[in-house]
């Protein structure tokens, strides 16, 4: 068992708008190994890219966390104060965002920007060393040296992103959160980028966390994966026994809902959609969709409890589920 | 970007919320810009003294000249006095405002009016009727307006209220039709116009349907700036005495003063009255001026 | 097989051709027909910059050729009358990528319905509108009370663009060009999309052209697949056989770059992709050609014909060059057919 690097306990994020409440994130509480990569899934409106901005506490109003604990290695960063919790940011846990069209300074060259990350938290190296740090950095996302002299526009959209895993790797965190790092990528540049995120991210010996909604590019490059539903986990379990077997039904119907290449099925979907996050439906999240639910399933808040060891799911009828599917999974 | 796919953007899930009715959605709007009824407020005020200066005097023609003493004090019977040819002064700054009010609205209206016509036109078809439109505007926006007005100004004989309105909206149509020029341009990119234009829509039901009712908040914002600057362009123009001569405004009491002495004969009722006027004018349309940013630039809707 | 409409020889080149960095070539030589008494949903696959959304917008006439025709009943797009362009707006529609922007905000969803009846003439009376309308939407599988009345911000992406086929299928078009109809939708929602596509084509005999970067999507609905790089059709014919056995090295890589949702087929770790200097001359040449494995001396001279590989698939690729050629404006004898 490697060491836990990451303790989420208990995680609440609440939204506090004019017309009520969102409670983005409701009570996740999940464990983070060392080295380890960790995917977090879940359709739009689910919460997970809330969750990935609450553990680096960039969550602004009217949003705020409202309770439980972030401890990394051990010490709680939702009690530290902005100085120390900006040293984090980075240094701790570093962050790949989505649209890396965005994330780069338009205005200033590569080596700038990383420089720049390097700076705020290194600030005594000399002119080589930086330089020598930046060279080392491009070339560990297989991004040759002439790059450091580019301006943003200049790259590619998989360039970009590799120079942002850069950045994020510069300070070798503990901790990496990719948000959905290649979505608006084409999908063989896609590949090289989550290829070159393992690599760097091996090196340096960081946990990843990856948020997105593609549940191909999390089979290929998780080894565990939580599934998120309203704001709620519904499921934690390593990423082979998700496929094989889910346990709980939205993980099943999602997993179902993704097409193939390997055979044309029926297309199948999941009916209805998600709740307004202002009006869930009492008892469990999920229930109005499933095919399995009954009386019980409206009347009982869902817990996520350990099913099996190292698979947790927030479902009660779990066992009544298996035996109605006895081969395991649909 | 060559190997970026379009717009891979997960969008919101709905959230079924209701519909705001229009009048919540005024309110609202003046609760997140509350300098916009602060500065209506002040017009309001504005036109109430104008109310009261119509109910106080003995006979609303006394704003000419010749009804009653030269350069009289405020008394019971002319509470603002009179200037140097006997017009009483209550009476003027009453009607005062509100011929200032009209006239920028005016100006406003058909420069709008114009600008929003030409806009349309020339954004949706594009060709040559855009070029020329755009020529014109980009050239006539580089000339002082206040020089084109001054000159107009000066070549019409028999200038009244109408005329200074046309006088000032020969110019004041160029910078909204430049602006709402831009929004429709971009606008008519935008993916439902075509679907439009795919579900058999011609041209000119384009742009009243599809177009127009997206650009009515935007339109309104032009108003009233295009009304505000309108006010103040025709101040300016009758305080250099290019006003017209008998119609009371404020822009033409404050030239009288300068050309008859009113400073140099001590009579500060006469040009204390239209400077407190004018200056709570210019104060009204700042204010409203701020109150519809939101209305032109949605994206800088305030937190409530 | 009576065409409906058809590409010839369709190329397009974006930019001012004064300065040659500039010079776009977003689709090259590009023939297709689309036939009148055969549905069939054909996909055209590619990466950005492939110049499949081109296509759709030629195919829709949105956008003019630089050079080659569309042809709408054997006629050119260009030269259309009236009464006829009015035909072909109503014989070849479309569904967008984007469920949120193809919505005038200042509208409640019923008026994207509304108008197409109004300008079309589908309904003599309010009333037979209604029915339409709600006939439509629930051959979508929506329901008309949870849909009608609502603006487009109250619903999900996915009523929003079943809305838009449900649109489509208003007019009964003879087919319906598909642009990335599902790709800014949420995962669990794009199936109804799909199978809302695949019953037009079984229940109304209605062609789709379906448009996406998304092979699996592609695979699971389509018959035929047009796979395009870089503007040129690089490979084509029957969906099952470009997909489990692809020919050209394009396809190969995209296949196997391709996240399976299955933990045990992992990213093929092959060689499918290099990346070196090639001395290009002019503008004549394989597009893939310096990102490939397999690379010859002539793949930078000439740009390969298409090769007939078996009855129903077709490369080009000068590694199947002992294979018969076809031409580009007979690609359509490499589908397959449904009947």
């Amino acid at each position: 068992m490697k060491p836990i690097v990451l303790e989420v306990r208990n995680l609440k994020t609440y939204f506090h708008t004019p017309r009520g409440v969102v409670k983005a994130v409701d009570d996740v509480s999940f464990d983070l190994m060392q080295g380890e990569r960790f995917g977090l899934v879940g359709e739009s409106g689910s919460g997970k890219t809330t969750v990935a901005l609450s553990l680096l506490r960039m969550i602004k109003a009217p949003g705020q966390i409202e309770g439980g604990q972030l401890l990394l290695d051990g010490q709680d960063i939702l009690k530290l104060s902005d100085e120390e919790m900006r040293r984090i940011r980075l240094a701790g846990i570093a962050l790949v965002t989505q649209g890396a069209m965005n994330a780069l300074n338009p205005v200033i060259r590569v080596r700038e920007q990383l420089i720049d990350g390097i700076k705020d938290h290194d600030g005594n190296l000399s002119r080589e060393a930086m330089e020598a740090r930046v060279q080392e950095l491009l070339s560990g996302v297989d991004l040759i040296p002439q790059v450091a002299d580019m301006y943003a526009h200049q790259l590619s959209g998989g360039m970009k992103q590799r120079v942002c895993i850069a950045i994020g790797i510069c300070m070798r965190p503990k901790v990496i959160i990719a948000d959905e790092p290649t979505s608006a990528l084409d999908v063989v540049v896609q590949r090289r980028v989550m290829e070159t995120l393992r690599r760097a991210q091996e090196e340096v010996g960081a946990a990843v966390i990856l948020v997105g909604h593609d549940m191909g590019l999390m089979a290929q490059f998780v080894d565990r994966m939580a599934v998120m539903y309203a704001g709620k986990l519904v499921e934690v379990s390593p990423v082979r026994n998700v496929f094989q077997e889910p346990l709980h039904p939205y993980t099943e119907l999602l997993i179902d809902s993704v097409p193939t290449l390997t055979e044309k099925d029926v297309l199948k979907g999941i009916q209805g959609s998600m709740p307004s996050m202002l009006g869930l439906p009492s008892g469990c999240v999920f229930n109005p969709r499933c095919p399995y639910s009954d009386e019980s399933c409206v009347s009982t808040l869902q817990e996520t409890k350990e099913v099996e060891a190292g698979r947790w799911a927030a479902c009660h009828k779990i066992d009544a589920i298996r035996n109605l599917n006895p081969s395991g999974g649909v | 970007m060559d190997d970026v796919k379009s717009g891979e953007v997960i969008e919101e899930p709905a959230t079924a919320r209701p519909r705001l009715t229009v009048r919540e959605e005024i309110v609202g709007y003046m609760q997140r810009n509350p300098t916009l009824p602060w500065g209506l407020w002040i017009l309001v005020g504005l036109l109430l003294f104008s109310l009261f200066a119509r109910l106080y005097v003995e006979d609303v023609e006394h704003y000419r000249p010749l009804s009653a003493g030269a350069f009289l004090s405020p008394s019971g019977e002319y509470p603002l006095g009179t200037d140097s040819h006997g017009r009483d002064l209550l009476a003027v700054n009453g009607l005062g405002v509100l011929n200032t009010l009209m006239l920028g609205l005016l100006a406003g209206l058909i420069g709008v009016g114009v600008a929003t016509v030409l806009a349309f036109m020339a954004a949706y078809y594009g060709g040559w009727l855009d070029a020329v439109v755009r020529l014109v505007v980009d050239v006539g926006l580089t000339i002082p307006s206040l020089l084109i007005m001054v000159l107009i100004a000066i070549a019409v004989q028999g200038i009244d209220l109408w005329m200074m309105a046309l006088v000032i909206s020969s110019t004041s149509w160029l910078w909204p039709t430049r602006t709402i020029r831009s929004q429709v341009l971009t606008l008519k990119e935008r993916a439902y116009v075509e679907v439009a234009r795919l579900s058999g829509m011609r041209g000119i039901e384009i742009i009243l349907k599809e177009l127009v009712p997206n650009l009515l908040p935007f339109i309104i914002a032009s108003l009233v700036t295009t009304t505000a600057s309108a006010i103040l362009a025709s101040i300016g123009l009758e305080a250099l005495g290019l006003g017209p001569p008998d119609d009371p405004t404020l822009g033409m009491t404050i030239h009288r003063v300068i050309t008859y002495g009113g400073v140099i004969m001590g009579s500060w009722w006469w040009w204390l009255a239209p400077t407190i006027l004018i200056t709570l004018v210019f104060i009204a349309l700042y204010l409203i001026n701020l109150g519809t940013d939101e209305l032109a630039n949605p994206t800088l809707r305030r937190t409530a | 097989m009576s065409v409906l409409l058809e590409a010839r020889g369709v190329t397009k080149v974006f930019g001012s051709g004064l300065f040659d960095q500039k010079r776009v070539v977003a689709l090259e030589d590009f023939s297709m027909s689309i036939s009148k008494d055969d549905p069939s949903i054909v996909a055209v696959v590619g990466e950005s910059g492939s110049g499949k959304t081109t296509l759709a917008r030629i195919l829709l006439g949105l956008e003019t050729p630089t050079a080659g025709d569309i042809l709408y009943e054997g006629v050119n797009l260009q030269t259309l009358s009236r009464i006829e362009r009015h035909e072909f707006r109503r014989n070849v529609q479309v569904v967008f990528q984007d469920p949120f922007e193809v919505y005038n905000p200042f509208y409640r969803v019923d008026h994207v319905l509304n108008t197409p009846i109004v300008k079309f003439g589908l309904a003599k009376s309010p009333t037979e509108r209604k029915t339409l309308i709600e006939g439509v939407l629930e051959a979508v599988g929506l329901r008309p009370d949870e849909i009608l009345g609502r603006h487009p911000h109250q619903l999900s992406g996915g009523q929003r663009q079943r809305i838009m086929v449900a649109r489509a299928l208003l007019l009964k078009p003879k087919v319906i060009i598909a642009d990335e109809p599902v790709s800014m939708i949420d995962a669990s929602l794009r199936a109804t999309v799909l199978a809302n596509l695949q019953q037009l084509k079984e229940d109304f005999g209605i062609s789709v052209i379906y448009i996406t970067h998304d092979l699996a999507t592609a695979f699971q609905i389509s018959q035929n697949i047009v796979v395009m790089y870089s503007g040129s059709v690089t490979e084509v014919g029957d969906v099952n056989r470009v997909v489990t056995d692809p020919k050209h090295p394009y396809t190969q890589l995209l296949i196997g770059s391709v996240p399976r949702a299955d933990p045990n087929l992992q990213w093929s770790v092959d060689n499918l992709e290099v990346s070196h200097d090639i001395g290009i001359k002019g503008e004549n040449y394989c597009k893939f050609a310096d990102r490939c494995p397999h690379v010859l001396s002539q793949c930078v001279e000439k740009a390969p014909s298409l090769y007939q590989i078996d009855s129903q698939r077709g490369a080009a690729c000068y590694l199947y060059e002992d294979s018969p050629v076809v031409e580009r404006d007979a690609m359509n004898s490499l589908f397959v057919n449904q009947q």
